[in-house]
This record gives structure tokens, sequence and C-alpha cells, in this order.
């Protein structure tokens, strides 16, 4: 079974480039669906034109505005590439893009979707904007702590927020840290993380349905716990 | 590359808006099976001819309600069977729909009807309804809802039984390409929803485009099973696009639901977001590992991955490989297919 991921947004009425049985790149997007021109502009973002972007935001047109330039370019606010056999790799989410205080530039996505594939992980956060080094805000998948219980011979009653500090907890977290490190410079690397004793989900309102996490509302939610990574 | 354009695959198309789909499916196709609803544990085939009749039939309902060409109409529920026949009936009165996440709060609900300024909404369930009933007060524009659950379908068709065809054809026959055909919130990260309007040449084009790149799985012996919410745009575009191409559609509630109905229906594609696919990778790596089969699987993922990249680009993997591979299909990916139904040749994410 062939997974073919796909690229696009509600404003260009789902997807602008797919990975097809006939052109298939694993870790691209795909080329552009047929009648599509994207373009990487200066800063790196992709851009595009086609039938399929969106007529506006409905009674919004400062937000439009922003959105489709004067030349009628979509702005996707994904930092993206094109390849030379035109297969589009996505890279990070603009507005996501952290500057640390050395002026390291860091795109969380290739952190947080790398952690986040570790079994006991459910949701990543990487932090550090004008702060001196990258950290992480880690949440536990309830699904698979009961497992991780089991494996350390804990009674199944423990909660998620009685080991958030526990050595063996940390140790499997450290594990998908280091992991994740590997994808990017020192300069980039996660240097400290904390766990947290609650899941982030739609219904708390910290994911998108379809489980994007919403970084804001994180950010505000856990103000104290950033802070505190770097005190 | 800087720039990159790839020609249309279609030079003229043939719909003037996004319900022509099912009405040209039930003139050149009326025997197809368009879809498969799940009613009470069986899985009961809707032909294209009927579709297109519980659609009209609908549409009758809504035009009597005095649905306008451009009101706008809410629909907020999980999917299910009724969304799309809402959707369709909706397209084909000219109506502009609005849809609405069933898991949304009564703020984000009142936002979204207030700022589109809704003239009706379908709701699926009595909690949804509640939640309107709430905030009704704030949404002055809001005459009418129906519930699914509440056999608000029944009522529209009843109530449209005096419309004729003609008036429901005549009010299709209207809707051009460059009409608004949906205004979809964004959930977006950061602030109030905005409501994306999308007219039907994107939603003709995007399913056209789909139909012609992913032929292999949008096509008449290809069926897929929907649990993404329709209100998300991938799953609306796979709602329309499988109508579109004569891919036999499902749909089901929830994950509570997802294993019994994947083995019920045994789609033979699926469409996920990438969060999808970790929590099914870790799950069996879960189980293999607790089970003792850990090595297995760990050996048979290495194994699938150098096979995937080998092949990459239509290359033959080498001989080694390919026996590996056929040893683990055997052992380890069938049984992650037969979770899927065993006739799931393609996912595609988003």
């Amino acid at each position: 079974m062939t997974i073919y991921e796909g690229y696009g947004l509600t404003e260009t009425t789902a997807g602008i480039t797919v990975n097809r049985p006939d052109a298939i790149k694993v870790g691209t997007v795909g080329r552009p669906v047929g009648g599509v021109t994207v373009h990487i502009a200066e800063d790196g973002e992709l851009l595009a034109k086609s039938p399929l972007v969106f007529a506006g935001y409905w009674q919004n047109d400062a937000a439009t505005h922003d959105a489709i330039d004067a030349d009628g370019w979509f702005h996707t606010g994904d930092i993206g590439e094109i390849d030379d056999d035109g297969f589009v790799r996505i890279t990070g989410r603009k507005k996501e893009l952290i500057v640390t205080a050395a002026g390291k530039n860091v795109a969380p996505a290739v952190l947080e979707d790398r952690v986040r594939g570790h079994w006991l992980i459910s949701q990543c956060l990487v932090v550090g904007d004008q702060q001196p080094f990258i950290a992480a805000l880690i949440t536990i998948d309830p699904e698979s702590f009961p497992t991780w219980l089991e494996r350390q011979g804990r009674p199944a009653s423990t909660t998620i927020a009685e080991v958030v500090d526990d050595p063996a907890l940390r140790a499997e977290v450290q594990a998908a840290i280091d992991d994740a490190n590997k994808a990017v410079s020192k300069a980039e690397s996660i240097r400290k993380f904390t766990v947290l004793a609650h899941d982030w989900t739609e219904a708390g309102g910290q994911l998108t349905p379809s489980m994007k996490l919403k970084r804001n509302v994180v950010q505000t939610e856990c103000a104290a716990q950033i802070a505190d990574l770097y005190r | 590359m800087r720039e990159l354009h790839v020609a249309s695959n279609v030079t003229t198309l043939t719909e003037t808006n996004t319900a022509d789909f099912v009405f040209a499916n039930a003139a050149e196709r009326p025997q197809h099976v368009a879809l498969r609803r799940r009613i009470g544990g069986t899985w009961t085939d809707v032909t294209a001819k009927t579709f297109a009749e519980e659609v009209t039939a609908v549409a009758k309902g809504l035009v009597a309600a005095g649905i306008q060409a451009g009101d706008r109409v809410a629909v907020m529920s999980k999917t299910r069977y009724e969304w799309t026949l809402a959707d369709f009936a909706l397209f084909t009165v000219g109506a502009v729909v609005v849809p609405i996440y069933e898991t949304s709060s009564a703020e984000q609900v009142e936002w979204i009807l207030a700022d589109s300024g809704a003239k009706a909404a379908f709701v699926e369930t009595d909690g949804h309804a509640e939640i309107v009933a709430s905030i009704r007060p704030r949404t002055p524009e809001l005459a009418t809802v129906w519930q699914f659950d509440g056999g608000g379908i029944e009522t529209l068709t009843s109530t449209g039984t005096e419309v004729s065809d003609d008036e429901v054809t005549k009010r299709r026959e209207s809707v051009a390409l460059d009409d608004l055909a949906s205004i979809i919130y964004t959930s977006g990260t950061t602030g109030r929803p905005k409501g994306c309007q999308l007219n039907h040449r994107s939603f003709v084009t995007e399913v056209t485009e789909l139909a012609i790149g992913l032929k292999d799985f949008f096509n008449e012996s290809t069926s897929t099973l929907l649990f993404l919410p329709i209100a998300h745009v991938f799953g609306r575009a796979i709602e329309i696009g499988a109508l579109a191409a004569g891919c036999t559609l499902g749909h089901t509630p929830d994950v509570k639901h997802l294993l019994d109905d994947l083995a019920g229906f045994q789609p033979t594609f699926v469409l996920a977001v990438p969060r999808v696919f970790e929590k099914v990778y870790n799950g069996a790596k879960q189980k293999a590992h607790a089970s003792g089969k850990g090595k297995i699987f760990d050996r048979a993922e290495s194994v699938a991955i150098a096979y995937s990249e080998a092949t990459a680009g239509d290359r033959t993997a080498p001989i080694a490989l390919r026996l590996q591979h056929g040893v683990f299909d055997k052992l380890v990916y069938g049984k992650l297919r037969a979770a899927l139904g065993g006739n799931c040749v393609a996912a595609v994410s988003a």
C-alpha cells in the first residue's frame, strides 16, 4: 500500500500538489496539480496561482489583501522548495519560524514531527524565539502510557502527572529528542524540555480538527512552563 | 527551481457547477453504485439514479423553504450520508454551503452563523440543536434549522413535493462556475476563523484534475471510506471527487467505529492526515513488541523503507530486497492491510 502525500490549504480548495502513481518522491508533497503555478519567493515562501485559489475572505478585504498580492499570487505562509524534477518540499511555516537570540533561524516543524513520531509522545511544541537556545514542551500519549507503566513495572493507576519528572520517563523522551536533533545543526537542536501532565487535544482547544497544534493557544496556556525552561 | 507551471489537464470544463456531477452520473450510469450507506449494521447500495432523486427531493424542500441562490446555509454534522445529501442539494439550488465542525463550541458556532449571515442550518444531533438554539437571539438572519437525527431530511422531502422537477433543474442550470459554492471557515491557528470563499470553478477544477492525476484510485471500480470531517476541505474534496469520478463513497462518523467500518466497507483507498498514520504505525508497533514479535516488525519496517526507496520512480528493487519484501508482505504488511479492510491499495495524506 502506498501513501500519496499532497499539500494544500482551505484557500487552495484542498490539494495544489500531490504525489501520484506515475510521479512520486517520498519526503515531498508531489508535483503541482494541473493548472497550478508555484513560485518560491525571496524569503522562501511558497506562492501559488491557479483557478483553485480562493476568491478572498468573506467580508474581510484586509485579510484578502494580505493573502493575495497585487500580481495575483496567493501567499501560502509555508516555506518550501521546488526540486529539479518539480517536486515540492515543505520545510516549515513562515510565521512559526523561530529566531534565536543568536540569530539562528529554526523551523520547528522539522523537530516537532520527528519528536511526535515517538510511540510514547503525543505532541511537541518547540520554542526559543529570542531565547539563547531551543527547547520543547512535550505531552505524553495517554493511549501508550499504560504500556510504558507496564514495562516499567509501575502500578497501572499511576497518572502522567506523577511521573513528569521521573528519570525513566525523561530518558525515554530524551531518546526521541536525540533522534530529532539528528535532523538539525547543533545550534538548532533541542537542549531542554519539560513534560506536561496533560495532553493537548481538539476538545481542549489546543489542536485544530486536523490535529495541528494551535501554537499561539499553547504558548499562552503554557507561558509559565516556557518561561521556566529559560530560568 | 524558482517557479514551475504545470499545464492543466482540462481544456474546457463540461460542468457549470458542482451539482452537475451528480446529475450527469444519474444520466450516464444510473445503476452505478455511487455511495454505500450503513443502515444498522449493513452497508446498503445507493445508485447514481437514487442519489440524484434524493438530492432533487431535498432541493425541492429547500426551494419550498424559500432558500434562494446565494443564501448561506450552514451544515454542522459528523461525517455521514446526510451531510453529502445536504451538500449537493444546496449546490443544486445555488445556496452557499457553510460547513461547521461538529465539535465546535457555542461561541464558534455563533461567530460562523453570524459572520456568514446564514439563513438556515442543518445540524446533526440534539446537542447541536441546543447550541444553535442558545445563540439564536444573536443570529437574527437564521430562519430555519433542520436536524438530521430529528427527521430533517424527511421533513424537507415532504414539504417539497409541490415543487416541480423542472423548477429544480432550472435552479441548477442557473448556477455558474464563478458563483460562490461554499464559505469554509479556516480552523486556523490564530485569531477568529476567516471565511474562505470558494466558487464552483475551484471545486469543479480540483476534482477534475484529481480524477485525472489520481485516476488509478478515482474511477468506477474503486471505493473510499471517508472518516475525515467533511467540514475539512480535504474531506470535502474527496467527497465531491469520489462522486464526480464514480468512486463509490461511504461515510464513517468517528474513530470509534473506524475499524469495524473499514472491515465492512473494504475501501480501495482512504484519505487521512499524517497524525492518523502515525497512530496506526505506533499502535501496530506497540502490539508487535508486546506480543514478542517486535524484531520481526522492526525488520519488516526497515525492509519496507528500503523497498519504497528502491522502487521510487518506477525502478525495480534488487532481487534480494524483493524476496524479503515478499516474505514480510505475508507476515506483517498483509495484516496491516487487513485492518484497512483488505482491499486498500492506496492512502492519500494531506
